[in-house]
């Protein structure tokens, strides 16, 4: 052991041949990435794109054109596009980003100009799959549309959503992230 | 060398060594962790064990490639060096073409960097042998991973959610949601590994 250890201490020509081999690797490593990285970059920036817009035409029926807008950052809000048929502004499109049960979902609420729901979509999520993505069904996310003001999460009652036994934290979240949208707008985030 | 040459003639073996006889999963029991998270459905496992085959045949062929250059005191940094680029280079395009798997998949792509298959077979074979039997044997290996990982998911999915292949079978409803959550990958393994060491045994009695 001593032996070794003494052997790494003094050959100075050992340590730089360790150095520059490990330089040599890393260095084609980092060449090889940056190839691959730059040929995928702007497809996946594309599917991105088209995700979201396919999200946002969802979320706002009749919508034709998308903008980005200046908004006020706010926690929990990612992106705000507004939404316009023709000239006629709809409403806006809020990419809000609440904590779920397997982290942050990232999900799309539709508000028109009076402060409603017009729709919810899930761009991307780490659900637990069959439990969690069943607060995820299109019947679920459309007890959404319509409401106003702050959801609340009780359960039963008429005026709530109806939450998914065994998709407790999944479905809170969602809720979540329409009343951070709600509020967003409410409190006229959109400058 | 001598070693080198003897082990050319078997590439069928060392094939059949890696899908088979020591299969990564059912006999070694290596990469748990993600055998464990992503045979929630066949789909998820195929295109995981898919994931880890191209990981496994690139490095396996680099690291055998650089084995007489890299110095023995920082083979392991190198060989996570050769990895975490080929990881990142399957997950890029796969990000890129593939979007669904994947989204799907998620996490678990990145973490094949620590996926204790691939070092162990860097470290294990690819450092020991010629560079077209290291390949044979990453893809015997990344073969290996995927079967076990599309047989448990089969069974997961078709227990848990009533689907194969994402084709409904029998109504979810009476699916037992278990099989897909995390004891139930715990059951599934179990019980495949019992089934294949039972197969093993009376094969090593039919020899005798």
């Amino acid at each position: 052991m001593s032996e070794t250890k003494a052997k790494v201490q003094f050959d100075g020509k050992y340590i730089a041949k360790l150095a520059i081999t490990l330089l040599a690797i890393t260095a084609v490593a980092a060449l090889l990435l940056s190839v691959v990285y730059a040929q995928t970059k702007p497809v996946i920036d594309e599917l991105a794109e088209q995700t979201k817009r396919e999200s946002m035409a969802m979320v706002m029926a009749g919508a034709t054109e998308f903008t980005p807008v200046e908004y006020t950052e706010t926690e929990g809000v990612t992106d705000v596009n507004a939404a316009y048929n023709g000239t006629e502004l709809l409403g806006y499109c809020v990419q809000t980003a609440p904590s779920g049960f397997g982290g942050t979902i990232s999900m799309m609420v539709g508000v028109d100009t009076n402060g409603a729901v017009t729709g919810v979509s899930i761009l991307s999520h780490s659900e637990t799959a069959g439990l969690g993505t069943k607060a995820m069904t299109s019947e679920f996310l459309a007890q959404y549309t319509g409401r106003t003001g702050t959801i609340t999460v009780k359960t039963g009652a008429d005026t709530d959503i109806n939450h998914i036994s065994g998709a407790t934290v999944s479905s809170r979240a969602i809720t979540d992230g329409v009343n951070i949208a709600l509020a967003f707008i409410a409190e006229g985030g959109v400058n | 060398m001598s070693g080198e040459a003897k082990n050319k003639p078997n590439l069928f073996k060392t094939l059949l060594n890696g899908i088979i006889f020591e299969n990564p999963v059912m006999v070694l029991l290596l990469g748990m962790c993600p055998t464990l998270a992503t045979s929630t459905s066949a789909i998820n496992g195929v295109g995981m064990g898919i994931a880890t085959t191209a990981v496994l045949i690139g490095s396996n062929l680099v690291i055998s490639l650089l084995r007489k250059l890299i110095p023995s005191k920082i083979r392991i940094a190198s060989y996570i060096v050769v990895i975490a680029t080929f990881v990142t280079i399957v997950q890029l395009l796969l990000q890129a073409y593939i979007p669904s798997l994947y989204n799907s998949l998620g996490l678990f792509i990145p973490l094949i960097v620590v996926n204790c298959i691939v070092l162990g077979r860097a470290e294990a074979f690819a450092s020991k042998n010629g560079p077209i039997v290291s390949l044979v044997d990453g893809l015997g290996m990344g073969l290996g991973f995927t079967l076990t990982l599309a047989i448990m998911g089969t069974i997961r999915e078709f227990l848990g959610a009533g689907t194969l292949f994402g084709m409904q079978v029998y109504p979810n409803e009476f699916g037992a949601m278990l099989m897909t959550m995390p004891c139930g990958g715990f059951l599934t393994l179990g019980c495949v590994i019992a089934a294949v060491q039972f197969i093993r045994s009376r094969g090593k009695k039919g020899a005798k």
